[in-house]
């Protein structure tokens, strides 16, 4: 649910959506749903001489074919994000041994959830200042429990 | 069969732009074998699913499907299709087999003329490619309609035609200029109802279907064919009422019922019945993209796609309604939040009532829409009231059917944690636009209230089964794993002994991380409950902060040990950092100097890591509060550590502080807390010899400040007003004359510019 969460912050914001064919496009984000599909309003594609035929879209309903979404850094909390990412890690590993046999676990670790995993193995080198980056590119992983 | 040659005829001509081209185009074979697949190919229903982009076709469509039952009613009111219904009927089929025939019938209505049964092809294509008009809706491939989009020539659309007709022989598989064969594929599967969501539809709607009888002979009185059907149906769209949402600019057509089907249908077909086959109408602008549905949604439902260039003369009637339609189709998706598009001439609706926002962010949708309303939508008139059959496909109760559904699989017992980022974030700007109204006293802003969740969860299933007395659990699946047969429980502990020193640091970082994740729960939730149970939180607070504190295994150690030190190696991590910084606000106070003096007397260290990251900075906030908060001893104690000169050399930290931003910073941090203090009239209750310490550390600041080059002095993230003063205490003209010069490298900077 964390992406969801996420990106549910940004519905009403301008974002580029690059999509797995290399096409760009940017857009308002309409809405977002709990597989990360994407309905963009208003659309523009940032090279339209490439697709022309996309002169004539304006909204666009985007599913699973997303590669990165661009967004604006202002817009992003990332501090936020990572405790968003700590707590579903956190909540995921201690859901994965049956709670009837433990007490609840604190966060061992939580070796099989990526989030965690990639938390305790960044130095947010990348996610660390996204105001001086400017839009700052979010791989989305592959759906949103991955 | 003479049917089918007459089909192709017919078929050609109403795909193409040039329909006499496509008139010869007719192949029989292809047309007997799509004929019959429409009618008998029950089974291929399953292949919709994948269809992804065709031509698209005429709108009409699997609309007609739902019409199906009552079919016979609409049927009887278009007096023009009765003998072609009848002749194409076959009784003792299926409402699928009822499809083509209203297609047939549609489609006689829209050409106007053709024999009879020329049209069961015609409609039967148009069937075919407004199923994958619906898939491509569903699926919205880019590179398909990519594909689509180019091909505008009529050849292409023939040859895709037959493809799609002759996708299921197996023969003729002539290059596809779309280029994917899954859009050959998916053709002929016939999109219907029945096949897709039965339990859905067959349950919820079979009773609305009744209501089609009285409003096709409703329809059928109506009109006035006039050659905007477009109004007449948005008259009748509104007069129905199907504004269900208060806040709707603009009819919102995917509220219609199905009632409005055989309407529609049967508007569309009077126009263009008189009007002769005689030319197409041109390309006009691809239709908006009609509702757009969910995934599980039926695939039944075939929306046009907005990217196929090619002219559907029987679809430029509605076109002017589509513009309305397409751009408010998503406007009902159940977990999905609606904003209007900025700048859209269509207002989007606001949220269903099924939607759940944040009054926050329900404020800033509301002010972009009324943003949007004001700007101009000329460009777009042209083509925004064009009718889009597709639209309204689904009833209100089916609508909120699929919404339930969805939001089911979203409703949370905890949806703070669950959403947290959602509602942190709103919340956050919330206070922050509540903070700035006060200090501005600007807007309005009612005071929110949080929108309660939706959907009680109904049933709470134990995701572990444990029979007594027997060996292991049974094997119960749940969302998150759903294939657990055995116990298998992680043990993470393996990274302590991972001899990677960064590694450790990480993890320990994260550990405490989580553990000060707890500390702010606590305290966010203490701050929302009565004074009377804050001590009990404030202690299990204090006691959490306590523990962290231990965790940080802060002590003091020389500077040869210094890269061995745990506490100075999680503050050389961005994040241990950022850890340390939003820890010290709750911490004691001897705990939070104890790490002040630990900074600062390990302060060349840390600079020296930090030169990459250059996070420093970000304890600067908390650290500088602290010194606001510390006597004049404790000052003149760190100030020593400042001043004591590194081992092995004489120099001393203060001239490695004026190369970094932080440390500069904090230098004048700490100097400004000491003239405030002195200047005050507080008793400073100092120890023997402060006084003197602090005089020789005023000079000797001034004597550094004065030989470093100012090119090579940073400029700190704040600079104390109060400085110039407390130097003016000790020296003479000259030297602060320098040293304003020096320090005045830029306006002062205000504290906005440190990073949080």
């Amino acid at each position: 649910m964390l992406f969801y969460s996420f990106f549910k912050s940004l519905v009403g914001k301008d974002v580029v959506v690059e999509l797995k064919n290399d096409l760009s496009i940017c857009g308002t984000l309409h809405s977002v749903d709990q597989y990360l599909n994407i309905k963009l309003t208003d659309i523009s594609v940032t090279d339209p001489e490439k697709y022309p035929h996309m002169l004539s879209v304006k909204n666009c309903f985007i599913r699973l074919v997303v590669r990165y979404v661009q967004l604006p850094a202002d817009e992003v909390d990332t501090q936020l994000l990572q405790d968003a990412a700590r707590k579903e890690a956190c909540s995921r590993s201690s859901d994965f041994p049956p709670p009837a046999q433990h007490a609840p676990p604190r966060c061992r670790g939580a070796g099989w959830t990526s989030p965690a995993r990639q938390l305790l193995l960044l130095d947010h080198g990348a996610t660390g200042a996204p105001g001086c980056l400017g839009p700052w590119l979010l791989p989305l992983l592959a759906g949103s429990r991955s | 069969m003479a049917e089918s040659n007459e089909l192709a005829i017919l078929e050609d001509y109403l795909l193409a732009e040039d329909a006499p081209l496509l008139e010869e185009m007719a192949e029989e074979d292809e047309e007997i074998d799509l004929y019959n697949e429409m009618t008998f190919g029950l089974d291929r229903d399953s292949m919709e699913e994948e269809v992804p982009k065709a031509p698209a076709p005429p709108d009409k469509g699997p609309e007609l499907s739902l019409v199906g039952k009552n079919e016979a009613a609409v049927v009887a009111a278009v007096a023009v299709e009765e003998d072609e219904y009848k002749a194409t009927e076959q009784p003792g089929l299926g409402v699928e087999e009822e499809q083509p025939m209203l297609e047939e019938v549609e489609e006689a209505g829209e050409e106007g003329e053709a024999e009879p049964g020329a049209r069961h092809d015609d409609f039967a294509d148009m069937e075919e490619e407004i199923g994958i008009d619906e898939h491509e809706e569903e699926e919205e491939e880019e590179e398909e309609e990519e594909e689509e989009e180019e091909e505008q020539e009529q050849e292409e659309e023939e040859e895709e035609e037959e493809e799609e007709e002759q996708q299921h022989d197996g023969d003729n598989e002539e290059q596809n200029d779309l280029g994917d064969p899954a859009v050959m594929r998916a053709v002929h599967s016939k999109p219907t109802l029945e096949s897709l969501d039965s339990a859905v539809l067959d349950s919820r709607i079979g009773s609305t279907w009744g209501e089609f009888e009285g409003e096709d002979l409703m329809a059928a009185d109506s009109c006035a064919w006039t050659s905007s059907p477009s109004s007449i149906l948005s008259h009748h769209i509104l007069e129905r009422g199907y504004l269900g949402s208060p806040g709707l600019k603009r009819p919102d057509f995917r509220m219609m019922s199905p009632k409005s089907f055989p309407q529609r249908f049967m508007r569309q077909q009077s126009p263009m019945m008189p009007r002769s086959m005689g030319s197409p109408r041109p390309y006009t602008p691809p239709r908006r993209a009609s509702p757009l549905f969910t995934p599980n949604q039926s695939s039944g439902y075939v929306s046009p796609t907005p990217f196929r260039p090619m002219s559907r003369n029987i679809s430029t009637p509605m076109q002017p309604l589509a513009m309305h339609f397409g751009p408010m189709s998503p406007s009902l998706e159940p977990p999905l939040f609606f904003s209007p598009p900025a700048g859209c001439q269509l207002k989007f609706s606001v949220p269903s009532h099924m939607t759940q926002l944040h009054p926050q962010h329900q404020r800033i949708l509301n002010q972009r829409q009324q943003r949007g309303q004001a700007q101009s939508i000329s460009p777009k008139k042209a083509w925004s009231l064009k009718a889009d059959p597709y639209s309204g496909l689904m009833t209100r109760k089916e609508k909120d059917w699929v919404i339930k559904v969805q939001m089911m699989q979203l409703q949370s017992e905890n949806p703070h944690l669950d959403d947290y980022y959602y509602q942190a974030y709103y919340h956050r700007l919330e206070r922050k636009q509540a903070e700035e109204e006060l200090l501005g006293g600007r807007n309005k802003q009612e005071p929110p209230k949080l929108v309660t969740p939706y959907i009680q969860k109904m049933e709470i299933y134990d995701s572990v089964v444990r029979i007594a007395g027997s060996l292991g659990q049974v094997a119960v699946s749940t969302c998150y794993s759903p294939r657990r047969a055995i116990d298998a429980v992680h043990h993470a502990l393996q990274e302590e002994a991972a001899g990677n020193q960064r590694l450790r640091a990480l993890h320990r970082i994260e550990k405490m991380f989580l553990q000060l994740l707890e500390v702010e729960e606590t305290q966010r939730k203490m701050s929302l409950l009565p004074e009377e149970q804050h001590p009990r939180f404030h202690e299990k607070k204090s006691h959490e902060v306590g523990r962290i504190y231990q965790a940080l295994k802060i002590r003091a150690c020389d500077s040869e040990e210094e890269a061995e030190d745990e506490f100075l190696q999680v503050l050389c991590v961005r994040k241990g950092k950022k850890l340390t910084a939003r820890l010290l606000p709750h911490l004691a106070r001897e705990q939070a100097e104890k790490i002040l003096v630990t900074v600062t007397r390990h302060l060349p260290f840390l600079m020296r890591k930090d030169v990459l990251d250059e996070s420093l900075p970000v304890l600067y906030g908390p650290l500088s509060e602290m010194v606001g908060r510390m006597t004049f001893s404790e000052l003149i104690e760190v100030l020593q550590e400042l001043t004591r000169p590194l081992a092995g050399s004489t120099e001393l930290p203060l001239t490695m502080t004026f190369k970094n931003q932080f440390g500069i910073s904090l230098l004048y941090a700490l100097l400004s807390h000491g003239e405030r203090l002195l200047s005050s009239d507080m008793p400073l209750e100092p120890h023997s010899g402060d006084f003197e310490k602090w005089t020789d550390t005023v000079f000797l600041v001034a004597r550094e400040l004065s030989q470093v080059p100012k090119t090579a002095l940073v400029e700190p993230l704040f600079l104390p007003s109060n400085l110039l003063s407390l130097f003016c205490r000790y020296l003479d003209k000259q030297t602060i004359h320098r040293l304003e010069a020096k320090m005045e490298c830029s306006p002062l900077p205000s504290e906005a510019a440190m990073p949080c």
